[in-house]
């Protein structure tokens, strides 16, 4: 856990010193200069944050899936706990993802939100996710509770590959790699990373898995000492 | 851990001091964005390490 502990925090500083301070410029002479991304330009250091953030969402709700089937297999506790500790973490990262989206889209399509696949897409996704949440609390049976999560979280994680990763590709939209853009030739903008630019994402998205592994951890130890808490025999 | 937050202290007052620094980011205000994003990302990173050592003494003391 050290090792994934320390990785995130030196991943995510690089990315944050790179993805901020490296100059966007006409002609790049080499790794420690972006090109201009026109209908980007400076907004598009935003890739380096918010793709990460919404890709986290992505692993957390198929890793809440992963746990909830597990339950369904073993009847263990832990895998339950687990479960819904990497869903919260799910729903957070996608609550950051939609935030920073609207936030970006204000400045690229116009106005915070616009209906787009993706923006409608990972809407649902919340209400999905909230949906689970409200199971949880209104279930005061344990096992009962566990194992109707379960059910939920997997079939929700079922869900997120369509929702994440099909459906914006076959409607048309305004989001890079919407249907009859799959270059990055949107609407909107043309987005196509230089291989400088590329590295900075990369490292981006395993620094911020490796924050949700770290945060998943200790969500999981106290979700522990909680349920040691309410049940001293368990 | 004071000694090294009272060094660090220093280091920074002593910078503010230099006019040539203040002169720099004055200049090239982007590093000062970064330097707001690092100071953030250093404070989450600080409550984290403490949350996660917290737990391990809860842990420790459970057992």
């Amino acid at each position: 856990m050290n090792y994934i502990r320390m990785s995130a925090i030196v991943i995510i500083t690089y990315v944050l010193i790179s993805g901020i301070a490296i100059p966007i410029v006409p002609q790049p002479q080499g790794w420690f200069e972006f090109p201009v991304i026109p209908g980007l330009e400076e907004k598009a250091r935003n890739i380096f944050f918010h793709v990460p953030t919404a890709w986290t969402t992505v692993v957390a709700f198929l890793v809440s899936m992963w746990y909830g089937l597990r339950y369904l297999r073993t009847r263990n506790m832990d895998d339950d706990l687990k479960s819904e500790a990497s869903a919260g973490l799910g729903f957070m990262f996608c609550v950051l993802a939609t935030i920073t989206g609207a936030l970006w889209a204000k400045f690229n399509w116009g106005s915070f939100w616009n209906w787009d696949p993706r923006e409608t897409s990972i809407f649902i996704l919340l209400l999905i996710y909230g949906a689970y949440f409200a199971l949880r609390s209104a279930i005061e049976v344990e096992e009962t509770r566990a194992r109707l999560s379960a059910v939920y979280a997997t079939l929700a994680g079922l869900t997120v590959p369509f929702f994440i990763f099909v459906l914006p590709r076959i409607v048309s939209g305004l989001h890079p790699g919407a249907k009859g853009d799959p270059e990055g030739a949107g609407p909107v903008v043309e987005f196509k990373m230089s291989p400088s630019m590329l590295v900075v994402f990369i490292l981006g998205l395993i620094g911020f898995n490796l924050l949700y592994v770290w945060l998943l951890n200790v969500r999981v130890r106290t979700a522990r000492l909680e349920y040691r808490r309410s049940t001293p025999q368990g | 851990m004071s000694g090294y937050v009272l060094r660090a202290w220093n280091i920074v007052v002593r910078l503010l001091r230099d006019n040539t620094m203040i002169e720099f980011f004055a200049q090239h205000q982007l590093y000062i964005v970064l330097g707001v994003v690092l100071l953030i990302w250093a404070g989450i990173v600080g409550y984290l390490m403490r949350l996660d050592g917290r737990v391990r003494k809860l842990e420790e003391s459970g057992k």
